[in-house]
């Protein structure tokens, strides 16, 4: 921790955000399950994807840092009444919210973790479940990244390679239903848990 | 009248229906529900998608979240008859989750409870966390809640534990890091229901001890 952060009480609590939820690496057997229950769960997935998912899962080792953002998502949507007190431009990490009208809407940094993918959407509650409208790209890092705005209140979301494969965040909170067969991740984002004061109906 | 009219103006009556309750909880960058619907659909289909909205818009159920989740089953190709079960579904549960928590439950409250008691979590504990928490949100203890059952914790043990928690004042932040070392105890092939219970058994503070926002979410009215 740096000694902004430690000065800087937004800061601090980004930074133990970060070191909680960025941290951890699921065990290999871990992600093996992951990833076959979704190639399990995706049989009838294009042949495009079925080679991504034969040749190119088994080497990827930092799914969970999609998870990780999915947690960060979930508690960053608590922390962001106090991140946004001071105008945070949001974390360094690019994984917790950042901050802009009150009430309404955060944006929020998505970054997900497939370095052989070729191509990854954000589908949710938000965007309609439309998977042709939220494309990741790929950061200096070389995970894919997408920054989008979402209202306060609960969604679902999960994330879509390939066209086809739909993936939910192995740590993050699961949805309460697959109702159509997919998995699909939850975040809490900001004043969620506000009174009906704009309600969402 | 002849069949073809009679088609046309059936169509006209589903468009014109779901055109109505969808209005208010169009998505900016989506395509019109109705168009969707019917183009996707049979007419049969649409017209009982149609009737269950119509019904929870009368019920001043939260629409948004019902044409969400038509929206959701358009995108996975779901055909008809799911998505008609789900929104069924989906509709009876918001209700009952309303009826659980009162009416002063907001929406993101009302998700979250339906999301629990299609879990299989009971109205029951709904009520009781609800009496365990009287004037504040119940939104994270109960996608936690869902996240517990998901993971393979007995709905029994998930409502006793957290109304446990909630009773005895446990904030958000408690239960965010309660289901975040749950998670990565799943993750490390712990078995859930020991893993839940020791987690419950840590004391206080334990489960906090890395990340402990203050709880800042403002009170119900």
């Amino acid at each position: 921790m740096s000694e902004y952060e430690q000065h800087n009480p937004d800061e601090r609590l980004a930074a133990e955000l970060r070191e909680l939820y960025a941290a951890p690496r699921a065990p290999v057997g871990a992600v093996d399950r992951v990833l076959d229950a979704v190639r399990g769960d995706r049989g009838a997935s294009s042949r495009d994807s079925r080679h991504w998912l034969s040749a190119g899962l088994r080497r990827v080792s930092v799914v969970v840092l999609a998870a990780a953002a999915g947690l960060v998502l979930f508690a960053g949507g608590i922390v962001t009444d106090r991140l946004m007190r001071h105008d945070s431009p949001g974390a360094s990490s690019g994984m917790v919210a950042a901050v802009s009208e009150p009430d309404s809407a955060r944006d929020i940094t998505f970054v997900f973790a497939a370095p052989n993918a070729h191509d990854v959407a954000l589908v949710g509650d938000f965007n309609g479940w439309n998977r042709h409208g939220a494309k990741l790209v790929r950061n200096v890092a070389g995970d894919w990244q997408i920054h989008v705005r979402v209202p306060t209140g609960l969604h679902m979301y999960a994330f879509v390679v390939d066209g086809s494969i739909w993936v939910a965040t192995p740590l993050a909170p699961r949805g309460a239903d697959d109702d159509y067969g997919v998995a699909s991740s939850t975040i809490l984002v900001g004043a969620g848990a506000r009174p009906a004061a704009a309600p969402r109906s | 009248m002849s069949s073809a009219l009679s088609r046309i103006i059936r169509k006209t009556l589903i468009l014109s229906a779901l055109a109505a309750v969808s209005l208010s909880a169009q998505h900016p960058d989506s395509p019109p529900l109705a168009d969707v619907v019917n183009a996707k659909y049979s007419r049969a289909d649409a017209q009982a998608i149609v009737g269950v909205l119509s019904e929870a818009q009368a019920q001043r159920l939260p629409m948004l979240l019902l044409t969400a989740k038509v929206r959701e089953g358009l995108a996975m190709n779901a055909d008809g008859a799911r998505v008609l079960a789900t929104v069924r579904s989906y509709a009876k549960a918001l209700g009952d989750a309303r009826d659980a928590l009162g009416a002063t439950a907001n929406p993101t409250e009302l998700e979250a409870a339906a999301g629990a008691l299609r879990m299989g979590l009971p109205a029951a504990a709904l009520k009781r966390m609800r009496a365990a928490r009287p004037s504040r949100s119940l939104s994270a203890p109960l996608v936690v809640a869902v996240d517990l059952v998901q993971r393979g914790v007995p709905v029994d043990s998930v409502s006793a534990g957290l109304v446990s928690l909630l009773g005895a004042g446990a904030g958000d932040s408690e239960f965010l890091t309660l289901q975040s070392q749950f998670a990565h105890a799943m993750m490390n092939g712990q078995q859930a229901l020991p893993a839940y219970r020791s987690l419950l058994a840590a004391p206080r503070g334990m489960n906090q001890s890395v990340v402990h926002p203050p709880d800042m979410l403002p009170d119900r009215p």
